[in-house]
């Protein structure tokens, strides 16, 4: 390496806290844009770093993965964000908006590789602050209502989390990862606390039911960049905290908590899915169904934990990529709500191509890297002896594929008369397709035993 | 001995004064509240920290008095509109809240005793697990945003006091969680002065 181990992850999370001072440029676009891809290649860096630690920080198997979606979905993020804002010119709201940005994936970046479990907390309540005010750019009433639920709700759950790491420390006497992932413990009453606290606090920021409640609202109303960025990365960095209290309380009470709130949140979505008309709200609890399923497969580990990786690489481009077709149809419609939206096959056929292949990627279409995924969890509930569970969430994952293809294809091939009135940037356009296409590799890559 | 309840009388005042914010209606008057129930908290701190000779606690009780009670309360006054009477809070029954709020306090007390037992009994623990209580109780029971954020500063002197029950984190924990409430308390201002209430919107139900 030509630079340190160290040195590459302090410069990969020092740069999107340089761009936080674009605010102050007039080049501001460009500056977020062109620090977002310096990010992007020293994430790069970092990926391929052996796995260890690295004076405060410490790079994983699975850490790794998602430190590259991040970086990856900031970059076309802030493309996006700055074709989808162009009206706001130099607005000081969309300088305010791209400064943030890069605040935002600067903590969650440090969440990912910090190695103490108390300072991870830190940077997923950071998280919180940084990206609450994302959701707001456009004013609207239910827009701040929204950042409101989002920021009293999480906090509160992430509260909860807190008591958690407390616990953990009164029993390990350290908030080390690396100590914590290698400590054996003895079964006790404090670490089952520990350990539920940890999944309910943790799960609140991850979408897990029940205390989900603040995610459809947030993703519906946030800028399609910044619901990309929650569903693609955020809440998967929730869910790997949870999967490190998972790892170092390692005892059976938890194993069968872990898969109850993986399961009864896919029930929920099953139930919720076929009612919703708010395209970017069915998005959201599609994120919610992915996130339970990235759970499952770190509670099950072995290959379901592999699985789990397969679903956070190609749900983190694929659900981007939705997003991204999603806020084009936004625009263009003018409206979120699916009725509205007609003959998208007609009118806009890039966005109908991108719209579909991104649904049936983030529903566990074949031969997407999440269908893959799903198959390793599923086949590891049956070698879990769990062959019920197995068969109830093979169910349940049909009722949310069909719920949610069928209300896409309805949008792109009803026919109707054209109702356009917003046009859409090549910014926009040219990001979504790359979104979907990055998403499809996943699988092949496997196949050829790159991943 | 004496000390010991001197020390507890503080975690007493620090529980009535939850159940005291629950009640009022003023906005002023709650936030003044729960500045004095951050002010009791790290009066706990200190003394404590000074009969331990403890200079981590001692620091920890002084950005306490710092950041939540004197920066914080400032911040949220600056919010509140000069006329106590147009920040008035208008809730349903207050006699139906204050039987509810006592009955969480005494829920709250059974469940640690339950649940924390084997880490052995501290007052300064329990009283934190029932301001914990408290504090959700006062988010999920008001559609003020004032309120719902009160709720949970009272939720993280909660955490603070459970801390101290279980185990002190390491000082650099706790100076960014102050922190981390300080940064979400300045992105909440913005939002609260838009719409000092919650709304309920027909898209977002569902």
């Amino acid at each position: 390496m030509i630079i340190s181990g160290t040195y590459s992850i302090v410069i990969m999370l020092s740069i999107p806290v340089i761009s936080g001072t674009s605010y102050f440029f007039r080049h501001f676009r460009e500056i977020s844009i062109a620090m977002s891809l310096i990010t992007l290649l020293f994430t790069a860096g970092v990926f391929l770093l052996n796995s260890g630690t690295y004076s405060y920080f410490y790079i994983n198997d699975i850490n790794r993965y998602i430190l590259i979606c991040v970086s990856s979905i900031y970059v076309f993020s802030a493309i996006y964000g700055s074709g989808y804002h162009r009206k706001l010119g130099e607005s000081r709201h969309l300088r305010i908006h791209m400064s943030m940005m890069g605040i935002f994936a600067f903590t969650m970046l440090f969440s990912l590789v910090i190695n103490n479990l108390g300072l991870m907390w830190i940077g997923i309540e950071g998280t919180t602050a940084s990206s609450a005010i994302l959701i707001i750019i456009e004013g609207e009433a239910a827009d701040m209502e929204a950042a409101w639920r989002y920021i009293i709700i999480v906090s509160a759950g992430l509260s909860i989390a807190l008591i958690s790491i407390i616990l953990i420390y009164r029993v390990f006497g350290t908030l080390e990862i690396t100590s914590l992932l290698s400590a054996s413990s003895q079964p006790s009453q404090i670490l089952v606390l520990a350990a539920l606290f940890g999944i309910i606090g943790f799960g609140t920021k991850g979408g897990i039911f029940p205390m989900h409640s603040w995610l459809p609202d947030a993703h519906g109303r946030a800028p399609s960049e910044i619901s990309a960025m929650f569903s693609a990365v955020l809440l998967p960095i929730a869910v790997y905290a949870i999967y490190i209290i998972i790892k170092t309380i390692d005892i059976t009470l938890i194993f069968q908590a872990g898969v109850f709130f993986s399961i009864i949140t896919i029930l929920f979505v099953a139930l919720v899915m076929a009612s919703q008309r708010d395209i970017k709200r069915m998005f959201a609890y599609s994120t919610m169904e992915n996130m339970a399923l990235i759970l499952l497969g770190f509670v099950l580990g072995g290959v379901a934990l592999f699985g789990s990786i397969l679903i956070i690489m190609t749900h983190a481009f694929a659900k981007a990529g939705a997003f991204y077709s999603s806020g084009n149809l936004i625009e263009s419609f003018r409206t979120r709500n699916m009725a509205g939206i007609q003959n998208v096959w007609g009118e806009q056929r890039f966005t109908a191509y991108t719209l579909i292949l991104s649904t049936l990627a983030v529903s566990g279409a074949p031969p997407f890297g999440t269908f893959l995924g799903e198959f390793f969890i599923l086949s590891a509930l049956y070698s879990h002896g769990l062959g019920s569970v197995m068969l109830l969430l093979a169910i349940l994952l049909v009722i949310i594929f069909l719920s949610i293809n069928y209300k896409v294809l309805k949008m792109v091939f009803s026919i109707a008369q054209p109702a356009l009135t917003g046009k859409i940037s090549a910014q926009q356009i040219s990001i979504t397709g790359a979104a979907v296409i990055v998403s499809s590799i996943f699988a092949f890559l496997f196949m050829v035993g790159v991943l | 001995m004496i000390n010991q309840e001197a020390l507890d009388l503080i975690i007493a005042a620090i529980i009535l004064s939850a159940i005291w914010a629950q009640l009022g209606t003023f906005m002023s008057h709650k936030v003044r509240i729960v500045t004095i129930q951050s002010i009791l908290l790290s009066i706990y701190i200190i003394v404590l920290g000074i009969w331990n000779s403890d200079i981590e606690l001692i620091t920890l009780g002084i950005l306490i008095i710092i950041l939540r009670a004197f920066l914080t309360s400032r911040l949220l006054n600056s919010k509140l509109s000069p006329d106590q009477f147009v920040s008035r809070e208008r809730f349903g029954d207050a006699s139906f809240l204050s039987v509810v709020s006592i009955l969480v306090l005494i829920f709250s007390f059974i469940t640690y005793r339950i649940l924390f037992t084997p880490l052995g009994y501290e007052t300064i623990g329990d009283g934190g697990f029932a301001l914990l209580f408290q504090g959700l109780f006062l988010i999920g029971s008001r559609k003020s945003k004032f309120s719902q954020f009160l709720g949970y500063i009272e939720e993280e002197n909660a955490i603070v006091m459970l801390g101290l029950g279980i185990i002190s984190m390491p000082l650099v924990i706790e100076i960014s969680v102050l922190l981390d409430v300080l940064a979400l308390l300045i992105v909440s201002t913005v939002i609260i002065s838009d719409k000092p209430e919650t709304q309920v919107f027909e898209e977002m139900t569902g």
